[in-house]
C-alpha cells in the first residue's frame, strides 16, 4: 500500500433518522470503514482507511451514494502522499 | 513511528474530530489529544474550492501539509467539510507542479512556434515587458489585457486592478467570475443598486421553505446542503422545492421536484408573480413603502458577434445601442403596479405549464409556498440562473417575487445567490476586477467614481480610462481579431472553460500577433496554449484572503513554501510593475499633472506609494513565512488591504481592520464598530438603516428596490431537425470545475477518470446506443468523443443531454456557443443544440 499512500478519514454521516440502522448495516460492506458511534438524529461517526481493495476516498464516495444517507461530511483527513499516476494530460485542440 | 502506529494515531484523531463535530466526546477522544502532540502544527485556513467558504484547520509537519480537519470554530461549516476537503492538501502535490518559468523558444530565442524552455524570472519579465511596451506603442492601452480569477486572493485581485486600470490605463481586465457570477451582479445592481446578497447562511436555520432554481446544492454546495437537510428533517412543515432541466441528487430531498424545458424559468417566475397578484398575496404595505416598478428593454439579442444573424435580427442588440432608435439592453422604464400586473397576467398556470412542461399541480404548489404569508422562504441559485442568455432577467425575476411578498432581508426570508468560487465575491466583485468596475461597486464610466479611485491611489486626474474594457468573451474575440496583443491569464483555466474554444479562444491565443502569458501551478490546457508559462504558488503557499457568498471575509497565514521557483500571483504582478517607467506607459500630458512621477517605475507609483508599503516586516504574522513581504521589504498584504478598505468604509462596504481577520473566523461586511452585518437593508440588523426607517434599499437613491418586468424570450439556440437535443454542461461532485487541481489527485483520478454524456435511456435506444458506448457529440461549432451514461446520479429527461467540463481529454467547450446575457455578458453554458451519433 505504501506506493499508494495512506489515507485516514473521519466522517460524520447523516442518515434519514428512520433508516440509520439500515445505513449502519450498509457501512459494514464498505472496505476500510469502521463505525464508532451511532448518535441521535441519524448521525453516525465513521472512519475510513485505505485497504488493498479500495481507497478511503472510494469509501467516501460509496457512503455518499448509499440509500438513506442524506449527507456525509469529511471532518478529518490525515495522509501520506499517493505516488500513483494522476490524470494524463493531453492537448487535443 | 511505524506506519501502523501512525495510522492508528491518525485514526484516533479522525474519530475524535468526527465526534466533536457532532457535539459529543467519545472515549477515544482523550487519547486523540496525544495524537495532537504528533509534531503537527495546526492553524486556521479556508477551503480552496467553492464559494461556501468553509473553515479548515491545516496540519503542517516537515514543511508539508499532512492533515486537514473541518474547523469546529468556523460558523459556516461547524467542523464539517465536504468530500472536496479530501483533495484540499493534495492539490499542491501533483507530480507535474511547475517550478520554473517556461518560454516557447527556438534557437535560443522566443518563437511562437518554439518548444517550452526553462528561463529565469528576470528573462520572463523582460520578454513580457518588451511585448507589453510594443503593444502599447503600436495600439495604445486597448492592446493589453488580463484575465483573472474568483480564486485570486483579495490582494492579488486588487494589485492586478491597480496595475491595469491605473498603471497601463486599460480596463481590459476581467475575471473568470464573468462566466459564473456576472448575471447575479447585474441583477443585484438593477434591482437594488448595490451588489451581493442581503441575507446570510443563518437563513438556513430560520426558513420554512427552500427553493432551488438551477442549483444542485447536494453535489456543489454539500455543507450548506447538510444544514438545509437538518432544517428540513427537524422543522415541521419545512418544504424543499427543486427546479432544474434534469433530475440530480438534490431531488432526493425534494418535496416538489420540477423538470422544466430550458429557458422557461423566465415564464415560471412570471407565473408566480401573477399568482401572487391574482390571489391577493401582495404585501401592500411593504410594496407601497419600499418598491417601485419598472419594465425592462426587450428584444436584446444574445451577446454574439454583431454580424451573427441573431444580433442582426434583435432590435436592441448590444452593438446597436444609441443607433437608429435602439436602446441600451440594460435599460428599463418606470411603470405602475397596474401596468406590471397587466404584463404578468399573460403568464397563467395553463400557459406556463404548457410552455415549461412542468405539471400544473407542481407549479401551483410552488406558487403557494411563495404566496403564503406564514411561510418564510429562501431561494437559492447558481449556474442554472447565471449562465443564461437572460441571466440578468432571471435574477431580477426572483427578486420580484421576494419583493412583492416582502419576504426579504430578515431571518429565513430572502433570495440568495450562491457562488462557485472561493472569492468570486471577495475578490472579483468587491475589489472590482471586472472590465467595467472599480472597488466597492463603483464603475469606470462614472467620472465621480474615477475621481475617488484616483484620489485613494494618489494618481493624477484622468489616469483611469472611462470606457469599459473587454469582458471575458470579448477578450477572446479581440485576441482572434488581433486587437488585443499582450495578454496575461492568472489563476484560471480559461482555454478549457470559455465557450466556443475552437471558434474564438484557441485561434486567439495562437494568433501570431499576440503574446500570451499564463500563470498556473500546473500545465493546464490554457498554460499549454500560451507563449510563456509562469509557475505559481497556491493556496497555503502564500498568505491569503477570500470573501465568500455571504459577504464573509476570511484570512489565512502562509503555511508552507512553494516548490522550486514558483511564486504567488501577487508577487508576479507587483514584480512585473518594476519593468515599466511611468513615461513608457503614460502620456506627457498626464505626467505633467504630477511631474514628480517622472522617472519612477509603476512599482514606485502603485505599490511603494507611501500607503501600500507603510506596514513594516515587524507586523508579519509571527512564526509564519510571508515570501512576498520578505521580497518587497514591507507587509504587502496588509498595505494593499488597508488601502483597498478605504474604498468601502463609510459607504456600506465597510471592512474590519486587517489584523482582526487574522483572529476571527471571518466577518461579514459591512463591519461597523467591530460588528458584522447578517441582514442588510433592515433596521436593527444593518447599521446603514436608521432608526424608524424599518426597511431601506439604500443602494437606490430613492431607497426603493425595483420590481422589473422581464418577459419570456427564447434561447439563442434550440434543438431543431438536425441538432435535435439540448446540450447542458456543468460540474460533478468529485471534480472541481476544470479539474486542473482535482485531476492531480491520483485516487480521485482512478475513481472518476473521464467525463460521460448523461442521456435518457429512450434517447439512447432511438439512436441505437448502449450504455458505455463511444459516441460523438456534435454541435455547429465542433465535436467531442465521449461515452454514454444512461444511469447514475443525473437522470435526463428525453431530449436533453448533460456533460461535465472537468475532463481535458474531452474539451466540451468546443461544443458550446459564445452567446451571453447581453446585460451581464455571462455565457449561457446550459443551452446549445447538439446531436449524438455512434462512432
Amino acid at each position: 500500500m505504501t506506493d499508494r499512500g495512506t489515507n485516514v478519514c473521519g466522517v460524520l454521516v447523516h442518515a434519514v433518522p428512520a433508516r440509520a440502522g439500515e445505513v449502519a448495516q450498509a457501512l459494514r460492506g464498505i472496505p476500510g470503514s469502521e463505525l464508532h458511534a451511532t448518535l441521535d438524529g441519524g448521525r453516525l461517526v465513521v472512519t475510513l482507511e485505505d485497504t488493498p481493495q479500495a481507497t478511503a476516498f472510494s469509501g467516501l464516495e460509496t457512503i455518499h451514494r448509499t440509500p438513506g444517507v442524506v449527507a456525509a461530511a469529511l471532518v478529518y483527513h490525515g495522509f501520506d502522499p499517493d505516488r500513483g499516476p494522476a490524470a494524463p494530460h493531453v492537448m487535443e485542440a | 513511528m511505524s506506519e501502523q502506529t501512525r495510522r492508528d494515531t491518525m485514526k484516533l484523531a479522525a474519530v475524535a474530530a468526527a465526534a466533536a463535530a457532532a457535539g459529543v466526546t467519545l472515549p477515544e477522544a482523550a487519547e486523540a489529544q496525544v495524537a495532537r502532540g504528533d509534531g503537527i502544527r495546526w492553524d486556521k485556513g479556508v477551503c480552496r474550492f467553492c464559494g461556501t467558504g468553509c473553515g479548515v484547520l491545516v496540519g503542517v509537519k516537515g514543511g508539508r501539509v499532512v492533515a486537514t480537519q473541518g474547523d469546529p470554530d468556523a460558523p459556516v461549516n461547524r467542523g464539517l467539510n465536504c468530500i472536496k476537503g479530501y483533495f484540499l492538501s493534495k492539490i499542491m502535490y501533483g507530480e507535474d507542479r511547475l517550478t520554473r518559468p517556461l518560454l516557447r523558444m527556438k534557437n535560443g530565442r522566443y518563437d511562437k512556434a518554439g518548444e517550452f524552455t526553462p528561463i529565469s524570472w528576470d528573462q520572463a519579465f523582460s520578454i513580457m515587458a518588451e511585448k507589453w511596451k510594443a503593444a502599447l506603442k503600436k495600439s495604445g492601452p486597448s492592446a493589453v489585457g488580463m484575465f483573472g480569477s474568483g480564486q485570486w486572493t483579495v490582494w492579488e485581485g486588487y494589485a492586478a486592478a491597480k496595475l491595469y486600470k491605473a498603471g497601463f490605463r486599460s480596463n481590459n481586465l476581467d475575471p473568470n467570475a464573468r462566466h459564473c457570477m456576472a448575471s447575479a451582479v447585474a441583477g443585484f445592481m438593477r434591482t437594488f443598486g448595490i451588489d451581493e446578497p442581503m441575507g446570510c447562511y443563518d437563513d438556513l436555520e430560520h426558513a420554512d421553505g427552500f427553493v432551488l432554481w438551477g442549483a444542485n446544492m447536494a453535489e456543489m454546495h454539500p455543507i450548506l446542503w447538510s444544514r438545509l437537510t437538518d432544517r428540513r428533517l427537524t422543522h415541521d412543515g419545512c418544504e424543499v422545492h427543486v427546479l432544474s432541466t434534469f433530475e440530480h441528487r438534490s431531488f432526493e430531498l425534494a418535496d416538489n421536484g420540477m423538470i422544466f424545458v430550458p429557458q422557461t424559468d423566465l415564464a415560471i417566475l412570471n407565473y408566480i408573480a401573477n399568482y401572487i397578484i391574482q390571489n391577493g398575496a401582495v404585501n401592500r404595505d411593504f410594496v407601497s413603502k419600499h418598491v417601485a416598478f419598472a419594465h425592462t428593454v426587450e428584444d436584446i439579442g444574445y451577446g454574439l458577434r454583431p454580424g451573427h444573424p441573431l444580433e442582426v435580427a434583435a432590435k436592441n442588440a448590444s452593438h446597436k445601442a444609441g443607433k437608429d432608435g435602439a436602446v441600451d439592453p440594460a435599460g428599463m422604464r418606470d411603470i405602475t403596479f397596474e401596468q406590471y400586473k397587466e404584463q404578468v397576467a399573460k403568464y397563467t398556470l395553463d400557459y406556463t405549464a404548457k410552455l415549461s412542461g412542468v405539471e400544473p399541480d407542481k407549479l401551483l404548489k410552488l406558487a403557494k409556498l411563495y404566496a403564503d404569508p406564514r411561510k418564510k422562504v429562501v431561494s437559492y441559485w447558481t449556474m442554472g440562473f447565471n449562465q443564461h442568455a437572460r441571466g440578468t432577467w432571471v435574477n431580477n425575476l426572483v427578486y420580484n417575487i421576494h419583493l412583492l411578498t416582502g419576504k426579504i432581508s430578515e431571518p429565513g426570508n430572502g433570495p440568495f445567490s450562491l457562488t462557485g468560487q472561493p472569492s468570486a465575491c471577495g475578490t472579483a466583485r468587491e475589489v472590482g476586477t471586472f472590465s467595467h468596475r472599480l472597488p466597492a461597486d463603483m464603475v469606470v464610466t462614472s467620472p465621480a467614481h474615477r475621481a475617488v479611485a484616483e484620489k485613494i491611489w494618489q494618481l493624477p486626474e484622468g489616469t483611469i480610462p472611462g470606457t469599459i474594457g473587454y469582458h471575458a468573451v470579448l477578450q477572446n474575440r479581440m485576441l482572434k481579431d488581433g486587437k488585443l496583443n499582450a495578454y496575461w491569464v492568472q489563476c484560471t483555466n480559461n482555454m478549457q472553460t470559455a465557450p466556443n474554444m475552437n471558434g474564438e479562444g484557441f485561434p486567439g491565443y495562437r494568433n501570431p500577433d499576440n503574446f500570451i502569458v499564463v500563470s498556473d501551478p500546473y500545465p493546464t490546457v490554457t498554460a499549454l496554449s500560451a507563449d510563456l508559462i509562469l509557475p505559481t504558488a497556491m493556496w497555503m503557499e502564500k498568505e491569503g484572503a477570500y470573501g465568500n457568498a455571504e459577504r464573509r471575509g476570511q484570512f489565512w497565514r502562509q503555511q508552507v513554501k512553494a516548490p522550486g521557483e514558483a511564486r504567488s500571483d501577487l508577487w508576479q504582478t507587483i514584480e512585473f510593475s518594476k519593468y515599466f517607467k511611468v513615461e513608457e506607459v503614460w502620456p506627457e500630458e498626464l505626467i505633467a499633472k504630477k511631474p514628480e512621477v517622472r522617472g519612477k517605475t509603476l512599482y514606485d507609483v502603485l505599490y511603494a506609494n507611501g500607503t501600500v508599503n507603510r506596514f513594516p516586516l515587524d507586523d508579519l504574522q509571527q512564526g509564519f513565512d510571508n515570501d512576498e513581504s520578505r521580497a518587497f521589504g514591507f507587509y504587502v498584504q496588509k498595505g494593499l488591504f488597508e488601502e483597498y478598505a478605504a474604498f468601502g468604509r463609510g459607504k456600506a462596504h465597510d471592512l474590519a481592520p486587517f489584523d482582526l481577520y487574522h483572529k476571527a473566523r471571518g466577518l461579514r461586511w459591512p463591519v461597523v464598530d467591530g460588528k458584522e452585518t447578517l441582514w442588510r437593508f433592515r433596521e436593527g440588523y444593518d447599521p446603514y438603516v436608521k432608526a424608524g426607517e424599518g426597511v431601506k434599499f439604500y443602494g437606490k437613491p430613492d431607497g426603493r428596490a425595483r420590481v422589473i418586468f422581464c418577459p419570456y424570450e427564447p434561447a439563442a439556440e434550440s434543438p431543431d431537425k438536425e441538432y435535435d437535443m439540448w446540450l447542458c454542461t456543468g460540474r460533478v461532485l468529485e471534480h472541481w470545475h476544470s479539474g486542473s487541481m482535482t485531476r492531480r489527485v491520483p485516487e480521485l483520478h482512478r475513481s472518476y477518470p473521464t467525463a460521460q454524456l448523461f442521456m435518457h435511456p429512450d434517447d439512447a435506444m432511438q439512436r441505437g446506443l448502449r450504455r458505455g458506448q463511444s459516441v460523438k457529440v456534435i454541435t455547429r461549432r465542433g465535436e467531442v468523443i465521449t461515452r454514454v451514461e444512461t444511469r447514475g446520479r443525473n437522470k435526463m429527461p428525453p431530449g436533453l443531454v448533460f456533460i461535465p467540463f472537468f475532463d481535458e481529454g474531452q474539451l466540451v467547450n468546443k461544443l458550446t456557443l459564445d452567446a451571453t446575457c447581453p446585460i451581464s455578458k455571462e455565457t449561457d453554458f446550459k443551452k446549445a443544440a447538439c446531436k449524438v451519433v455512434p462512432i
